[in-house]
């Protein structure tokens, strides 16, 4: 196998395709036509490697921030349109998704976020929370417009638009990335399913309040009941593939 | 020079190459080692990486050209590489006044 094959090889196994990895190449066969040879350009690995290293910065942070830019625009659209949406009579399962997703994709995409500021080299965690982010932003926006009008829809456009992005920090495998857990995002100390058990009740707290205000507890506190179930079991669920606990 | 020691000022090294004259990486590398007196032991390969970090950072910019049939990316310092490059020197060199000061 050529040198230039190798390095492609390598170049793959760490995560760069497309354009990018073929700008390497065409860089490494001029320096090598140059007069620069195999032994003094470098290992092939090591190259592919210090490669994902430098790049992982920006991959990560470029990922993070197109979703959550995406997402943020999406969720100002689905705002508007669930205004218009009733829970008498819309259809039960479009409803359930269109409260549901749009807390994962808030949160998903405030994870990835988070976790680019703090340790921009854990891209494969970033990646994937992004992805997380862009599926529930689209099942959010499908089943508003389902239940709305189509034209909320149109949103998912500049979600997939940000798909390639997350996908190429997904995909890099950089030398110093972890998958890490809720400590790698807070730096806190707390044992990560301790966090989740507090945020659950925080969370029961504050719906049953909102509940006792409007005048109708005990719709509050079915309704802070399922919140918490629902934050326990997103935690279950999506914890371990997006690094939230081991 | 060991590659641990340089890999803390390579990019200061690469943007003072690159602010002579717009290079190719071949070229940025043989500079290096003439006016150092191939004191400087590096694997070539490895200031690519160190290239496209600079790039992407707005410190340098990139285009192909094409010379002798083969295509070659070349690489020039923006406006905000020659304040960084500037600062980077300036760091430099009172560090190196200290460390004289220190070592003579």
């Amino acid at each position: 196998m050529s040198y230039p094959e190798r390095l492609g090889r390598e170049l793959a196994a760490v995560g760069i395709h497309g354009r990018l990895r073929g700008r390497i190449l065409a860089e490494a066969a001029d320096h090598l036509a140059s007069g620069g040879t195999e032994e003094r350009f470098g290992d092939p690995r090591a190259i592919a490697e210090r490669f994902a290293a430098e790049l992982a910065p920006s991959v990560s942070r470029r990922g993070a921030w197109s979703a959550f830019a995406a997402l943020a625009v999406a969720g100002g659209v689905y705002a508007v349109a669930f205004l218009s949406v009733s829970p008498r009579t819309a259809a039960p399962a479009p409803f359930a998704v269109a409260v549901v997703a749009p807390q994962v994709a808030f949160v998903a995409g405030c994870l990835a976020v988070l976790r680019a500021l703090r340790r921009p080299a854990d891209t494969a965690v970033i990646g994937r929370r992004a992805l997380l982010g862009i599926g529930a932003g689209i099942a959010a926006l499908g089943s508003v417009a389902s239940l709305a009008s189509p034209l909320y829809a149109v949103p998912v456009v500049l979600l997939l638009a940000a798909v390639p992005r997350t996908v190429a920090a997904a995909r890099l495998r950089a030398p110093a990335a972890v998958v890490g857990d809720l400590r790698d995002d807070l730096g806190l100390r707390i044992e990560p399913w301790r966090a989740a058990r507090w945020l659950a009740l925080a969370l029961f707290v504050v719906v049953a309040a909102a509940g006792a205000v409007q005048g109708d507890p005990f719709d509050g506190l079915l309704r802070a009941a399922l919140e918490s179930l629902a934050c326990l079991a997103g935690f279950w669920a999506f914890g371990r593939p997006i690094g939230l606990r081991r | 020079m060991q590659g641990e020691v340089l890999k803390g000022h390579l990019d200061l090294l690469l943007l003072a190459t690159v602010a002579e004259e717009p290079a190719h990486g071949y070229l940025v590398v043989e500079r290096l080692k003439e006016r150092t007196g191939g004191e400087l032991d590096l694997a070539e390969g490895t200031i690519y990486p160190a290239l496209y970090r600079l790039e992407r950072q707005g410190l340098l910019e990139s285009s192909w050209s094409t010379a002798g049939g083969r295509r070659r990316r070349v690489y020039r310092l923006t406006r905000r590489g020659r304040d960084e490059l500037a600062t980077r020197r300036s760091d430099w060199q009172r560090f190196s006044r200290a460390m004289r000061a220190v070592l003579a």
